[in-house]
């Protein structure tokens, strides 16, 4: 059984712990042992590179350290914003050794030497378990639903490292879903933030960036969006919520994880339980391509 | 424009000061922008600020230190680097703002944004605490203090009622030794 380190980050434990029961549940499809970091902490997310980028090097670099130490070679990291952080901070690390010195001083006793590599959930689906795997253990067809694939910000820009899709129009997402007989459709704001970063402190801000994008989706004919960070889907999803709440405005577009589709054609028992924490109820939707 | 009107202006007075100390803190070199302005068409927070990116980097350039640290740009940027993977010139500008905004956290500069300055602190003590955020108590402390408190109570709920609030917080194993963390990054610099 092939085994993969697994940064299980704050948002999987709470706010999206449906993304993790999707995510788990497609991996033990793919026959792919998940190996949880041990006694892992937050990244820091952006509040702490915002206000002290020593501390938001510090943070992720005691979670790689400790990867490290347990013999992980590679880390699914699946929320994006984690995921550009680990990435940087690693990255800083290999290339620049007096901040390597000083960041490895600040986590002491932990150590990190600069053997982990950062994977987000687009290439280790890709690279490490391979599109031809993926189809082998495929059960069914999503059944032509159109969607608008949802990269945000952190999965393809994180400055001083390389990405693993082009940076502005990428396109793994889609091939990805193509394969799995869903329906991708183009659209020009994959890579468009979607403001999550405000959902709390600037709600209007966050709603009027999601209000383009939603706006742009249904105009392209997409019946649902595919996300794969668990901020930028709480945040698409909660907005559409907020905006009927408060405005009278459905644009009732259901927000998934990738892994929510994946789950689904690969024959994972995902159910009410899983569709029941979506704000914008996709039951409807999955009923009209005989997928529920 | 006459020679008196001219001396009559407070003159300006360019320094290379702010720039030099952030290159030599974080690596970026603002004076290789030469204004093509494609990171402020790009922006998409660019509505919501008082200086567009271009004009930020501008400012730095001429040491303007005052107007930068108390601008509404360096709290309504949100890091989604759209500026920084754009720029002909390999100038990680989100990198520059965050910069500026340790700086100004540092200096003890009046955030411009307080909502999202504090936003920002109380997430970090939350996860100063236990190693892992407890989102249901950031969410609590944070609207009390906000004066949000009965909006987002009604946010809190319907989190919950999705399954999506954890009642219980998560720790790492060794709290006080996590904790050191915090300690020497403050020990290195932190508010002055």
């Amino acid at each position: 059984m092939r085994r993969i380190g697994y940064y299980k980050s704050c948002s999987l434990h709470a706010s999206s712990k449906d993304y993790s029961r999707s995510l788990e549940s497609a991996f033990s499809a793919l026959e792919t042992e998940l190996v949880p970091i041990r006694d892992w902490n937050c990244c820091g997310a952006s509040s702490a590179h915002a206000t002290n980028e020593l501390l938001g090097l510090a943070l992720p670099a005691r979670n790689l350290a400790l990867a490290e130490q347990q013999g992980l070679t590679t880390v699914l990291v699946p929320c994006s914003a984690c995921y550009s952080r680990m990435l940087q901070a690693a990255e800083k690390m290999r290339t620049d050794d007096p901040v390597a010195q000083e960041v490895n001083e600040v986590i002491q006793p932990h150590r990190y030497l600069g053997t982990v590599q950062v994977k987000n959930i687009l290439e280790i689906l890709t690279h490490e378990i391979g599109v031809g795997e993926i189809l082998r253990a495929k059960q069914r067809d999503l059944g032509g639903m159109k969607v608008v694939c949802y990269y945000g910000c952190y999965l393809t820009r994180t400055p001083h490292a390389p990405s693993f899709d082009d940076r502005e129009n990428p396109q793994t997402m889609e091939r990805l879903l193509r394969l799995l007989g869903a329906e991708p459709v183009d659209w020009p704001y994959k890579t468009d933030c979607c403001g999550a970063g405000f959902s709390l402190s600037e709600e209007p801000l966050s709603t009027q960036l999601c209000e383009k994008l939603y706006d742009m989706a249904l105009r392209v004919g997409a019946e649902a969006m595919v996300a794969t960070c668990p901020l930028c889907q709480t945040n698409l999803d909660l907005n559409q919520d907020r905006l009927r709440r408060e405005k009278g405005i459905r644009f009732n577009l259901p927000v998934f994880y990738i892994t929510d589709l994946l789950g689904l054609a690969l024959g994972c028992p995902l159910g009410q339980k899983q569709w029941r924490m979506h704000f914008v109820d996709p039951k409807e939707l999955l009923n009209r391509h005989a997928l529920s | 424009m006459n020679e008196k009107t001219l001396s009559e202006r407070p003159p300006l007075k360019p320094a290379r000061g702010l720039a030099e100390e952030i290159r030599a803190q974080n690596g970026e070199d603002v004076f290789r922008c030469y204004q093509c302005l494609k990171c402020s068409a790009g922006c998409p927070m660019a509505f919501a600020m008082d200086f567009p990116p271009s004009q930020i980097i501008r400012m730095v350039q001429l040491g303007q230190e005052d107007l930068l640290l108390a601008s509404k740009t360096i709290w309504v940027c949100l890091t989604c680097y759209t500026c920084s993977i754009r720029c002909p010139n390999d100038i990680d500008i989100a990198h520059v703002i965050d910069a500026l905004r340790e700086r100004a956290v540092r200096k003890r500069y009046l955030p411009s944004k307080e909502n999202i300055a504090l936003f920002h602190q109380y997430f970090l003590e939350n996860v100063r605490k236990r190693g892992r955020t407890f989102e249901g108590e950031l969410l609590a402390r944070y609207q009390l203090k906000t004066g949000q408190a009965f909006k987002n109570a009604a946010l809190g709920l319907r989190m919950f009622l999705k399954g999506r609030m954890a009642l219980l917080p998560e720790s790492v194993e060794n709290k006080k030794a996590f904790e050191e963390i915090y300690r020497r990054v403050e020990a290195r610099g932190g508010r002055e």
